[in-house]
């Protein structure tokens, strides 16, 4: 049993501190989940919240088979495409707040937060996102390209090609900073 | 390695860069109630077991009963008359009891297992309500869609007459529930009879069940030329078209066994 399982199981007795390892372990996972899907910073924040308050109120019925990372994303895929389907209907939502770019629009940024957001710069949407689903979300090329409906040979070599321009962009930003 | 190393730091500032909002997680009521919930359950069990003076005698009692469980034959495997298998891409497996009951579910690649836990129990429900919670799910979450729009499926048991007449059912019920969000749905009769141990085994080892094992090694034999990977990734219709190339219409069935054979 993993490290993750052990949390979930001991989290579901009633261990609080499990709680920390879970969201450590998951946070990511259910973070970006939400933002690729509501493309927004601050709602995903909020589904982020939602999504592990829905995994408290239904854990009870999570089957334990290695299988909580998967579970606890489609909680959050389920919110974030409510979340979205909200967004579209509401009429007074800003345009800008759904653009290009999945990072930016937050104030108060965190370090790292602001790091991410001028590197992904260098790429566009479908480049962000193939980024995030492969290397944060370590999702298969094969299932990106599914959700992208793009073919499996234009994912690879994007994904290739962002690798380099991030890593171009991040070598930029050690020149600048020595 | 480079690659790697590079892939590995993107993710630490992703991780990093993700809000905490545990704060805001633990002061919600919602929560807290399940804290208070499973803290009452641990404060109540010791006291129930252990603070009573007839504590020896009624842990006694406690493990002839959890001897007499475990030592008698389980009623629920017993009671197992028919199942029904699904295929498409998660394979999964539904118990019936002999007045077609539903009894349990099973993921049988881990596709099928990720899918079961998605939904979570289904114990209480009716075998209508499980099959419509399945069908709903897969194509909420676009297992089932346009553009995978193949379910295959198979009944075993032993009584043949009431597994034709579940057949029946299925085939009529299923496609009358997804036939109007998916329009090209198509549901295909696989095989899974008389499936060995080492079949189910390798079948999971490739992530797929064994009635798309089945079609896939039945189109090797009959000399196809994409190799086994390729087949894999293949959707149930595109096998069926393929086997229907090789002249194959039945439903291939158990290693040596005929084309759409049951077996003995």
């Amino acid at each position: 049993m993993n490290r993750l399982d052990q949390a979930v199981r001991a989290f579901k007795k009633g261990d609080e501190a499990a709680f920390d390892t879970i969201y450590e372990l998951t946070r990511s996972d259910v973070y970006y989940t939400a933002l690729l899907i509501v493309k927004d910073e601050s709602l995903a924040e909020d589904i982020l919240q939602e999504t592990y308050l829905k995994m408290v109120d239904n854990l009870s019925t999570y089957q334990e088979r290695g299988r909580f990372r998967a579970w606890i994303r489609t909680i959050a895929k389920r919110l974030a495409i409510n979340a979205y389907h909200q967004q579209q209907r509401d009429l007074s939502v800003d345009a800008s707040q759904t653009g290009e770019n999945l990072f930016g629009g937050v104030e108060d940024q965190a370090e790292d937060r602001r790091y991410l957001e001028e590197l992904f710069q260098s790429l566009d949407a479908t480049e962000q996102e193939i980024v995030i689903r492969r290397a944060v979300l370590q999702e298969k090329h094969r299932t990106i390209a599914k959700e992208l409906d793009l073919p499996i040979g234009t994912v690879t070599y994007k994904y290739k090609r962002s690798l380099e321009k991030l890593r171009e962009a991040a070598a930029g930003k050690e020149g600048e900073e020595t | 390695m480079r690659k790697r190393l590079f892939e590995q730091q993107l993710r630490k500032h992703a991780d990093r860069a993700t809000p905490d909002v545990r704060e805001a997680i633990r002061s919600n009521p919602r929560y807290q109630a399940h804290i208070e919930a499973t803290r009452a359950q641990r404060r109540s069990l010791p006291r129930r077991l252990f603070g009573s003076p007839k504590f020896a005698v009624g842990s006694m009692l406690f493990a002839v009963v959890l001897l007499v469980v475990f030592l008698a034959p389980s009623p629920e495997e017993e009671r197992v008359a028919a199942s029904a298998y699904f295929e498409f891409n998660p394979a999964i497996r539904i118990d019936l009891d002999e007045d077609d009951r539903f009894l349990g579910q099973e993921g049988i690649n881990d596709d099928g297992e990720a899918f079961l836990d998605e939904l979570g129990p289904l114990e209480d429900e009716s075998i209508e309500a499980v099959i419509e919670i399945l069908l709903d799910h897969a194509v909420e979450t676009g297992r089932l869609s346009e553009k995978n729009p193949y379910l295959l499926y198979d009944v075993t048991g032993e009584d043949d007459e009431r597994l034709d007449e579940l057949s029946r059912q299925l085939e009529e019920r299923i496609p009358e529930h997804v036939g109007d969000r998916i329009p090209d749905f198509a549901m295909m009769r696989g095989n899974q009879h008389a499936a060995s141990d080492e079949e189910r085994e390798d079948a999971r080892h490739h992530g797929i069940g064994v009635m798309r094992l089945r079609m896939i090694e039945t189109l090797k034999d009959a000399g196809a030329e994409q190799s086994f990977e390729e087949l894999k990734e293949l959707s149930v219709g595109e096998l069926r078209k393929l086997l229907e190339d090789h002249g194959i219409d039945e439903r291939p069935g158990p290693p040596g066994d005929m084309p759409g054979g049951h077996g003995p």
